[in-house]
């Protein structure tokens, strides 16, 4: 009886807490790193957190789409590592492949989302089991094709699109602000956006009001591996050179990066914002262990703490209950 | 809670005794072994390797798969528990590199603390997974994100620990124990042996098991029913990470010195083996018995590969093939989805559906 209560009382309120909060402990953490280290403030290292943070932030919000409508993606982290070999072999140096090859890398990229996406919303497999072979293969797939070895075949003029300079500002943080602004048009203002925050809340009532929740849901997925081809060129821009880990541990950063900015696991409940908060978050701190000088040993092991205080402090509920 | 799991004993009995023959074997067989088709599966698969895999079907080739099996088993063992428990452990790939490494670090080609040398790690495995087990209980924090950050927490330690190089040497008659032989099976499968009869004897015969299914099944439900769900909860991580540290210490009898990255690798297999067996994700379902089999096809078709000389490179997508087609075929087993993929007509393939869990009874939960 008195859970119905709560759960009505808290009905009505604006969903601001999750995003807000995270926003809130940006901003004490900036203070505090700004304490701890008097490079913090440096602008070239404030630029430098904002060119680290551009690909992590373009994969964890479409990281956040799919966590949205109830599911997961674990596979974006490979879908990252094989973008940048995949765009690195075939460019060659050539100036003239370079958008035949961020083409291919897309049109692989939407491939492996629509395989996803089908086997979850239609199939209705485990998310976390289908992304999780489809991580397997695509880095054995990544393995074959390279055959281990790291590609450098990135033209300067490609890699400008992260080191590039408008105003003074790295070109990679306006992809993300871009990336940034058309997640929130199609999340906020359009019934896509509507219906997939639905599906997390209830799939039943969404699927009773007559949205094709198996074709949302499936377009999810796509979302989150285009999401993540983006991130990876981003990526391959910034290190100069294609690696088949590169884009290992952005899939557990990401999922974190959403559930530290407020998103519910589970789905129904979160704002991109929180998650662009999270991801500052998450970049902030592993800068601060960088200027503080700490071993990498010790790197590791506060990279697993934050992201494990930090997700069971800010992680909320789903709206409803399995 | 599905009909196969009632939760007291008593009612269990009665049940029992009601039932066909028939029907109480085909319960047993699935409760001990898992399902048969998995079984199948492997059978299918040695019966191929034979004929196409040259120096597969040698006497000495079969017990090299069933020592090399033991390790992934352990730690599947314990990653099984937990996925029946509606949550997920990848931690146990760095916990066995703790495993490996402190057993080795402790011993240091000495035999004088070859029982400290297993004890300790063993505590400490036990430990990791009960703070794993606590924070997942007592949060909303999804188990696989909290595992992940112990992972690297623990593989960081491990790290520090060995300088991020080879460390420590096995004690001498320790060492031994990987290569020795108890009449005609190798010593570590015979060792493993009583441990995987009474990890199913717990899965099967006790009121811990059974806690286990009811929480996976709906923790909230268990706890009305007077479950300590967070106990439980506690209990199953804790043994998971035991587990992983027994197997880091069953990879130690066989290597020279210990290895940082040892595990490296068994996070994913051993979910892939416990999936394969039949589990779901969200719980209530899976069983050891199936896990074993996941654990056999998986180590059989790496021994496979390797002899027919395949590029180790190939070895991860085939394992996601695998892993694909066993996620599917737990979809299909799922009785409502199995009618709709054979009524499937292509153009219904983006129709929308409502999902129903498998063991959801009457009108089916929200999914």
């Amino acid at each position: 009886m008195s859970a119905i209560a709560a759960r009505v009382a808290r009905a009505p309120r604006p969903d601001l807490t999750g995003a807000a909060a995270s926003w809130l402990a940006l901003f004490t953490l900036a203070v505090v790193a700004s304490i701890l280290s008097s490079d913090f403030l440096d602008k070239q290292n404030l630029l430098n957190i904002g060119r680290q943070a551009a690909p992590l932030a373009v994969v964890s919000l479409g990281q956040t789409i799919v966590i949205l409508c109830g599911g997961i993606d674990v596979s974006v982290g490979a879908v990252m590592s094989l973008t940048t070999v995949v765009v690195s072999t075939e460019m060659n140096g050539d100036p003239s492949m370079v958008i035949p090859a961020v083409l291919l890398v897309l049109v692989l990229g939407a491939a492996i989302g629509i395989v996803n996406g089908f086997l979850v919303a239609r199939v209705g497999t485990d998310p976390f089991v289908t992304t999780l072979a489809a991580m397997l293969i695509i880095s054995g797939a990544a393995l074959v094709y390279t055959q281990g070895s790291p590609t450098n075949g990135l033209t300067p003029g490609f890699r400008q699109i992260s080191e590039g300079e408008v105003l003074g500002i790295p070109a990679s943080i306006f992809f993300a602000a871009g990336a940034f602004v058309f997640c929130w048009f199609i999340l906020r203002r359009t019934v896509w956006g509507r219906t997939i925050y639905a599906l997390g809340g209830n799939m039943r009532a969404t699927f009773l009001s007559g949205r094709r929740t198996a074709l949302v849901q499936a377009s999810a997925y796509l979302a989150a591996s285009l999401f993540a081809v983006v991130a990876g060129l981003l990526l391959a821009a910034r290190i100069g050179t294609g690696a088949v880990s590169a884009g290992s541990g952005y899939e557990l950063e990401s999922i974190a990066a959403a559930l530290i900015g407020g998103t519910a696991f589970g789905g129904g409940r979160g704002r991109i914002s929180g998650t662009i908060a999270g991801v500052l978050i998450l970049i902030v701190l592993f800068n601060l262990v960088n200027l503080l000088g700490l071993p990498s040993q010790l790197q590791q092991i506060v990279r697993g703490a934050v992201i494990v205080l930090g997700v069971a402090v800010y992680s909320r509920r789903a709206v409803t209950g399995s | 809670m599905s009909a196969t799991h009632p939760s007291t004993r008593p009612a269990a009995r009665r049940v029992r005794r009601r039932l066909e023959p028939k029907v109480r074997v085909h319960r047993a067989v699935n409760r001990w072994l898992g399902p048969l088709w998995v079984w199948g599966v492997l059978i299918a698969l040695v019966v191929i390797a034979i004929y196409t895999v040259p120096q597969f079907a040698t006497l000495d080739n079969y017990k090299n798969i069933l020592k090399q099996a033991v390790p992934l088993a352990l730690v599947a063992i314990g990653q099984c528990g937990v996925i029946i428990l509606g949550g997920i452990d990848l931690s146990v790939a760095a916990v066995m590199s703790l495993g490996d490494t402190l057993s080795m670090g402790i011993m240091n080609g000495g035999s004088g603390s070859i029982l400290f040398a297993i004890v300790a790690p063993l505590g400490l495995g036990l430990l990791i997974g009960a703070a794993n087990g606590a924070v997942v209980a007592k949060t909303a924090a999804p188990a696989f994100i909290v595992t992940l950050g112990a992972a690297s927490i623990v593989q960081g330690v491990v790290f520090w620990y060995t300088h991020s190089a080879p460390y420590g040497a096995p004690a001498l008659s320790f060492g031994e124990l990987g290569f020795k032989e108890y009449g005609p099976l190798p010593a570590l499968v015979v060792l493993f042996i009583p441990i995987l009869a009474l990890a199913l004897i717990v899965q099967n015969r006790t009121r811990a098991g059974r806690h286990a299914y009811a929480v996976g099944d709906d923790d909230q439900v268990a706890a009305r029913a007077g479950v300590n769900v967070t106990r439980v909860k506690v209990a199953t991580y804790a043994l998971c990470g035991f587990f992983a540290a027994l197997a880091g210490i069953a990879v130690a009898t066989r290597t020279g010195s210990g290895e940082p990255l040892a595990g490296t690798g068994f996070d994913w297999d051993s979910i892939s083996a416990v999936v394969i067996g039949g589990a779901i994700l969200v719980g209530g379902r899976g069983t050891i018995g199936g896990t074993m089999a996941g654990v056999l096809i998986i180590t059989l078709i790496e021994n496979a590969m390797t002899l027919k000389d395949v590029s180790p490179f190939w070895q991860s997508t085939v394992k996601g093939v695998i892993v694909l087609i066993a996620v599917i075929i737990a979809a299909m087993t799922a009785k409502e989805t199995l009618g709709r993929l054979l009524r499937w007509r292509p153009m219904d393939a983006f129709r929308p559906r409502v999902a129903a869990r498998p063991s959801a009874t009457g009108e089916g939960g929200a999914a």
